[in-house]
């Protein structure tokens, strides 16, 4: 075997190691972000090539998870800005839930949202502000540390912390009241 | 505590995220007061179904083989001119790779979602007491008679606990918990540096949804995983108990030592079901002495 085949070998097997073992994750992810299985495949094998392209600059195996998960945001990003002329990111940080109604938020709902079926919390989810919905599946899907999902959507500790916050408020709603609207969805 | 702070940590608290600290601030508020016990449960199901959600859908078939379809035109540009022989390689690969892709679908489809309220009790309650080498232990000991009449004493209750003595498990003590709000046993125990957690109450009804039921060297054994810790838990009939196991350590010791905790459990009510004369015999009935030690399926 000639030196340069072996170096594309040696690119595929590292690929394969620290890249295509997340690729479950990559495509639930990107099922959660999309909403759209078709989407979602595609988005999923964009993420991968564009992973392989710049495999170089991964420089520990440790860090690879985050790595490819921060390059499948942002080409979904990407797509979001070209589908959608006004992309509101600046309204997710306002107070959509004032602290008193999520004090009302207690634990007489815990019955009807355990027996709740899984369709209707994907619908949920695909509901949510995509700003919410970010950190959500990043924590459910990836299980993504606070300060790794801070990484990935290069937003401040306090804020992925408050976002996910929010972000479980209003699926509580949106389960408890199916037919209220939480607003915007990419 | 306070009950107002709750809201704010409750995340945290499920997320792993809080200090070993502000963990037990926590847990101390949620194992005293009712009210935002309740809250913690509600929003252990959220979180739940959340994971369940999101984690329980297939991959398309064909996706890894797809991925890696799609990455031989690069390797071709990045290394000039693509090797036939290379490609050939690369298919017969890809074909190993689909079909491990293959028998990872059908794993994962019949895997249920993995977290439910009572898996993520038990996780954090072993994460509390048992990682913390002894500390939280109401009572230090070594002997199981002891640390039961202890928790006969405490609970109302009796609570059996496998004899060690020969085991590579060694009892370091318990303390009284709670388990799906019921009052509960713990008892901790030392398996060459790994702590395993057990659970010992009266059966208590929960949701089971979410929990992967495995019958293990005749026994029936229910299966969780959550944040890097092995659950298990069982039922003991005859003695209405319920006993749950947990570790975040190897899991086949796991199993092995439920299955301790199982075989002994039904050696004392064969022996309490039978007349004395017959104890002895019984002891060596067929079924008990067809019993294999569990081998998982690496092994």
């Amino acid at each position: 075997m000639s030196p340069r085949q072996e170096a594309s070998r040696d690119r595929v097997q590292r690929f394969e190691a620290d890249v295509l073992s997340h690729l479950g994750d990559l495509y639930r992810t990107a099922l959660r972000l999309t909403g759209n299985a078709a989407e979602a495949e595609d988005l999923t094998q964009d993420t991968c090539l564009r992973a392989f392209e710049r495999l170089d600059q991964l420089r520990s195996p440790a860090a690879a998870r985050v790595w490819v998960f921060t390059i499948l945001r942002s080409i979904f990003l990407r797509r979001v800005e070209r589908q959608t002329r006004s992309f509101e990111v600046e309204i997710i940080d306002s107070p959509l839930l004032e602290a008193s109604e999520v004090l009302q938020d207690t634990y007489e709902a815990l019955r009807p949202i355990q027996e709740t079926p899984l369709s209707e919390v994907r619908e949920a989810l695909g509901r949510l502000p995509l700003a919410f919905r970010e950190p959500l599946v990043l924590a459910h899907v990836g299980g993504f540390s606070y300060k790794e999902i801070s990484e990935i959507l290069a937003i401040p500790l306090g804020t992925v912390m408050s976002r996910l916050f929010r972000a479980r408020r209003l699926l509580r709603s949106e389960l408890r009241e199916p037919s209220r609207r939480t607003g915007i969805s990419p | 505590m306070t009950c107002n702070e709750v809201p704010k940590v409750i995340d945290a608290y499920l997320d792993g995220e809080l200090s070993v600290a502000a963990t037990l601030q926590a847990h101390e508020h949620f194992a005293a007061c009712e009210n935002c016990r309740r809250i913690l449960e509600s929003e252990a199901a959220l979180h739940g179904l959340l994971v369940q959600a999101s984690r329980a859908e297939p991959l398309p078939t064909g996706l890894r083989s797809n991925v890696l379809g799609r990455l031989l035109p690069t390797v071709g540009r990045a290394r000039s001119r693509p090797a036939r022989r290379l490609i050939v390689r690369f298919g017969i690969v890809s074909g190993f790779v689909g079909l491990a892709v293959a028998s990872w679908l059908v794993t994962e489809r019949l895997l249920p979602p993995p977290m439910t309220p009572l898996a993520a009790e038990l996780a954090s309650k072993h994460l509390l007491y048992g990682e913390g080498h002894g500390g939280a232990l109401e009572l230090v000991t070594s002997e199981p008679g002891k640390m039961g009449s202890w928790f006969q004493g405490r609970l109302g209750f009796p609570v059996s606990l496998p004899s060690v003595a020969k085991r590579p498990e060694r009892l370091v003590g318990g303390r009284i918990s709670s388990v799906a709000d019921a009052p509960a046993a713990y008892a901790l125990y030392d398996r060459s540096g790994q702590s395993i957690s057990l659970f010992v109450t009266r059966r208590v009804p929960f949701a089971r949804r979410g929990w992967i039921e495995r019958h293990v060297d005749g026994a029936e054994l229910y299966f969780a995983s959550l944040r890097g810790v092995a659950l298990i838990w069982w039922e003991e009939k005859p003695a209405d108990r319920l006993y749950a196991a947990a570790s975040a350590g190897d899991e086949d010791a796991l199993v092995e030592f439920a299955l301790l905790c199982v075989k002994e459990g039904q050696s004392r009510h064969a022996d309490a079901a039978l007349p004395a004369r017959l104890v002895a015999r019984s002891l060596a009935a067929p079924g008990l002495r067809r019993r294999r030690p569990y081998r998982s399926g690496a092994s």
